[in-house]
């Protein structure tokens, strides 16, 4: 019976090719879909899931509660890591970890490195890299790990293992050979050295510098864990530390966040930031069901729809004895066929779209994790529930004709299905003018934050990263005060280029960190507030094109300006005044007060992302900078870039490296960009399926109106009439799916657009635009269709009866 | 083998209601061949569906091979006719994706024949009809009288008691028409019962006794067709 089922389906299928294929492509193009996000998904989820004791392993958040503070960030004190080991026997395993970048040196070879981490020995016992060669000890001082990337960049063909690298001005001996980070890891290094050879002051709880890393022993309980931790800390610093807080919490508090849950910013306060979004990957696997599900409802109208052509066979079928259930059997046998053909296509489209997909993604997945054996158990199941959900209520409906009524020819087809097409249909236009909105609205969102003046100009200038690579040489006050002759030469020099417009220097430049703290005014009864900082040269408000509101900028030829302060608007005000006013106030700190001689209007230092804060910019005789910002003149940039780099290479003999602030500015957005393709692809790929079963539902109501047409066209129905008589009744549900569609999508949208501080607000103009985008498309298909149709003879429309 | 008595059939729409049959009482005897005659829209039809268990009536009791089936659910007369009653029809009503054979086979599919058996009686249906040369074709390829022809052998194959044919010339010309009444007296001469819903009096001339209606009643019941063809004109 099964063959028998197999059989007719086949050829069913292959006499109804061109339906076949509008289903077969449907479904394909959804599963695809479905498996590309599924991909992702999996591939987002399975974060530092790699480690031996990835379920057990934490890493420590730090949360203040002071009045002036209250924020969580990922850098512990040097005394926590200390404090596990000895107080909290649960600790199976701990290491602190220090981030540096800067440069490595081998004999003449030198390069800058980014992300070298100094560990403590526990690291490899915690983490689960490889090691390709050597020891895994990072027990000593002065010995490193090293990447083979890095392995091959400073000794090439020779052998690595016992020889030297310096950095920081300390010499680090190679004693084996880590394999690089895969992509699914939080944690990012070229090299990792022993911590022991930067040490640290193992009982200081002031300054947080270190992220620390524990794995606990199997059965520990989180909470009572952080409860004794808590209780641990307050022990040691005392009354201090326990009361200082707001609502009677303590200072600090210390919490452990799953190392799984490290990408994706699972089991921590959202301010820590993430590489990764939680959000994204629930969004977008929702997304992805319902584009399968656009396609599984394709399936069922096409099929439904084809059911008074089939309704015949059924009656024949049962008249002969088959019973509901055979006729369901072959219906779903159908279903099934179908199915795995899309299942085909769908394998054969996500390979050939997974570089694209990649891109769009901003991952480096192969095609080898397709034929994964969890990849194919996940197809059957998909198979499975695509093939029931897609085949059963055609099987259900058709299975139910009565024979008496198919075998007069009266078909049974207009009996409330059509009203259920209409509603399927409705639903997949809903979520494509859904998907279109949203598309618009992500790109309107980063178009407006990549345009928005940003209070500076961004655009033309280099910024060139320098102090850090030199850091290591600079002991005493002398050798700073050498240093910061050789920059003023430097800068000096550039000036000389032409195309160079300024030069300025500074510890921070906008998209970089500003340093934070608190600062009063320099009055008797003034409160100290908490204030974005950072130090900067005389130079620097010009460079950037900053506009000063009041007051004045630095000034070369005042030698007190070194000891004086410019402040945004905001920071004038959050201090109590007007920007006029507060010239000529100071700011305190400690014994230190420094004059306000100007204001420059409030400038995004951050990213939209965040509201502006108040920022004081301090003269960078205080502290040296560690950016140098070129501005050039429009066109000149290749040549200045090559002139820079020379009078770089008379300044230092370290590596230049430097970015374009636009740029830098413009990463900042990365994650919406990609958000905006993501949905812009899904969009496309909703609205193509929606439309290849508007397609195909059309020429079914086209080819079952052909009398119809053929008697309006014998008593004198024009072409255009004809045109509008059948395209009208598909149109109104477009319509209808945009009524539903606009108030979810704007709903939706406006939650999604509040985590920005700076933000579009979602307009009609949006919406009607995805409309009426969505509607020009399903117009497009149906009349095509309604096209073909009014051409026929009537004459032969006639005859066919 | 049929007896019906007082068979009624309404068809109820939103306002308006049809008396498809109104009292319809028949007693058809085993073996019998019966036509069934009447203008457009008298029953016919209708009638032929309840024969066939492919209908219930309104009211009325219907009783076939010994069983009171007028109560049936859809379900039992499913199982009633299975095997026990065979169709032919006007429109022929092959599966236009099964071959020839396939078309045979289907009701003993249904029946769960072995498939060696299958094969035998598919054969010697398509050797009545003599359509063997042509079982691996598909109905498209076929000429009305052939596909009539497959038609009457699909409805023999599984040994009915009962064949129920509906107007089985009236697509066809009048050769191919006659071939296949030919089939269906010899089939009625080796003891299938017929009942037959026809227009043509020449047609009606094969059977041994006609039925006819009028408004969904029996208005006569001849013998003899040729007097209906006196009556009429």
């Amino acid at each position: 019976m099964l063959r028998s089922y197999l059989i007719v389906a086949f050829r069913s299928l292959r006499r109804r090719m061109g339906y076949s294929f509008l289903n077969v492509l449907g479904l394909g193009t959804g599963l695809a879909c479905c498996i590309l996000i599924g991909l992702w998904v999996q591939d987002e989820l399975s974060y530092d899931d790699f480690h031996p004791k990835a379920e057990r392993t934490y890493r420590f958040v730090n949360t203040f509660h002071m009045p002036q503070v209250q924020a969580s960030i990922v850098q512990t004190p040097a005394a926590l890591g200390p404090t596990l080991e000895e107080s909290l026997p649960t600790t199976e395993h701990s290491t602190r970890i220090a981030t540096r970048d800067g440069l490595v040196r081998q004999g003449e070879r030198q390069d800058v490195e980014q992300n070298i981490l100094y560990a403590e020995a526990d690291f490899t016992k915690i983490f689960g890299f490889d090691i390709i060669e050597g020891t895994a000890s990072l027990d000593e001082p002065g010995t490193v790990l090293i990447t083979p990337d890095v392995r091959e960049k400073y000794f090439g063909r020779s052998a690595a293992l016992g020889q030297t690298l310096e950095h920081d001005g300390r010499e680090l001996t190679v004693t084996g050979i880590l394999a690089s980070p895969p992509s699914n890891t939080h944690l990012d290094y070229t090299m990792v050295a022993s911590f022991a050879s930067i040490g640290a002051d193992d009982t200081q709880w002031g300054y947080n510098y270190f992220t620390t890393y524990a794995t606990l022993q199997p059965g520990t309980d989180v909470e009572r864990f952080e409860a004794q931790l808590a209780e641990t800390v307050a022990s040691r610093l005392g009354e201090s530390f326990t009361s200082a807080g707001v609502d009677g919490k303590p200072r600090q508090s210390f919490t452990l966040q799953p190392i799984t849950g490290i990408h994706l910013g699972l089991g921590a306060p959202e301010d820590i930031g993430s590489t990764g979004s939680y959000a994204y990957v629930v969004l977008f696997s929702g997304l992805a069901l319902f584009v399968l599900l656009l396609a599984c409802i394709n399936f069922m109208n096409l099929s439904t729809a084809r059911s008074s052509e089939r309704a015949n066979e059924v009656g024949v079928r049962r008249a002969m004895g088959a019973w509901r259930g055979h006729v369901a059997s072959q219906f779903l046998s159908e279903s099934f066929i179908l199915t795995v053909l899309g299942f085909a296509a769908a394998i054969g489209i996500s390979a050939a779209s997974l570089p694209a997909f990649n891109d769009l993604a901003g991952k480096s997945m192969s095609l080898d994790v397709l034929v994964a054996p969890e990849a194919l158990a996940a197809y059957a199941v998909l198979i499975l529930v695509v093939g029931l959900l897609a085949g059963s209520y055609p099987a259900f409906v058709l299975s139910g004709f009565r024979p008496v009524e198919t075998l007069r020819g009266r078909s049974t087809s207009s009996k409330g299905s059509p009203r259920l097409r209409q509603v399927l249909v409705v639903f997949q236009f809903a979520i494509s003018i859904g998907l279109i909105a949203g598309t618009l609205i992500v790109r309107d969102q980063v178009d407006y934050m990549q345009s928005k003046g940003l209070g500076f100009d961004e655009t033309g200038v280099l910024v060139v990263e320098q102090a850090r690579t030199l850091q290591g040489a600079i002991g005493t006050p002398d050798d700073a005060r050498a240093f910061r002759q050789r920059l003023s030469t430097f800068k000096d020099e550039l000036r000389q280029v032409s195309g160079v417009r300024d030069v300025a220097s500074g510890l921070s430049i906008p998209g970089t960190i500003f340093v934070n703290s608190m600062w009063a005014l320099d009055r008797a009864d003034a409160e100290p507030q908490n204030f974005d900082y950072t130090f900067v040269s005389d130079d620097y408000v010009e460079t950037l094109d900053l506009k000063m509101v009041a007051g004045r900028d630095f000034s070369s030829d005042i030698a007190t300006d070194t000891a004086a302060v410019v402040v945004n608007e905001s920071a004038a005000r959050k201090f109590g005044f007007s920007p006029e006013d507060i010239i000529g106030e100071a700011v305190q700190r400690g014994d230190m007060s420094i004059e306000v001689i100007g204001v420059v209007d409030d400038f995004h230092y951050e990213s939209l992302h965040q509201e502006i804060g108040a920022v004081l910019l301090f003269h960078e005789a205080f502290r040296l900078p560690e950016y140098v910002a070129v501005r050039v003149e429009d066109g000149q940039t290749a040549r200045v870039i090559e002139q820079v780099r020379n009078e770089w290479a008379t300044f230092t003999d370290v590596p230049m490296t430097y970015s374009f602030l636009a740029d830098e500015l413009a990463a900042e957005y990365t994650s919406e960009t990609r958000m905006a393709d993501l949905f812009g692809t899904l969009a496309v790929l909703a609205i193509l399926i929606a439309c290849l079963g508007l397609f195909g539902l059309a020429a079914y109501a086209a080819q079952q109106r052909t009398k119809e047409i053929g008697i309006r066209k014998a008593l004198g129905a024009s072409m255009s009439q004809i045109l509008l008589q059948l395209s009208r009744s598909f149109i109104a549900l477009v319509v209808l799916a945009f009524v539903v569609a606009a108030p979810a999508a704007y709903l939706a949208m406006e939650r999604w657009l509040d985590q920005f501080a700076y933000r579009i607000t979602v307009g009609p103009a949006t919406l009607a635009l995805a409309g009426a985008l969505a509607l020009a498309i399903a117009a497009l298909t149906v009349t095509a269709q309604a096209w073909r149709a009014a051409q026929t003879n009537p004459a032969t429309a006639l005859r066919g009866e | 083998m049929i007896k019906t008595e007082g068979l009624k059939k309404i068809y109820r729409a939103e306002e308006v209601e049809t008396i498809a049959l109104n009292g319809v009482g028949l007693h058809i005897e085993s073996g019998e061949f019966v036509s069934i005659m009447g203008p457009s829209g008298c029953g016919k039809s209708t009638l032929l569906n309840i024969l066939g268990l492919l209908d219930t009536p309104t009211e009325g009791s219907h009783v076939f091979d010994g069983e009171d089936v007028s109560g049936f659910s859809e379900r039992q007369r499913a199982k009633r006719r299975k095997g026990n009653i065979g169709f032919v029809f006007q429109s022929f009503n092959l599966i236009d994706e099964l071959t020839v054979y396939e078309n045979v086979e289907l009701p003993l599919l249904y029946l769960n024949t072995p498939s060696a058996e299958r094969q035998e009686r598919v054969e010697a249906a398509l050797d009545r009809v003599q359509m063997t040369h042509r079982k691996g074709h598909f109905p498209q390829q076929l000429s009305g009288g052939q596909q009539q022809r497959v038609a009457v052998a699909r409805a023999v194959v599984a040994d009915p008691k009962l064949i129920l044919a509906d107007e089985p010339t009236g697509n066809l010309d009048s050769t191919n028409g006659t071939q296949v009444m030919n089939l269906l007296a010899d089939l009625n001469e080796a003891g299938t019962t017929i009942v037959m819903v026809t227009h043509s009096p020449a047609d009606a001339e094969y059977s041994g006794r006609t039925i006819h209606l009028f408004d969904g009643k029996v208005v006569s019941e001849n013998f003899i067709a040729q007097e209906y063809a006196a009556h009429t004109q």
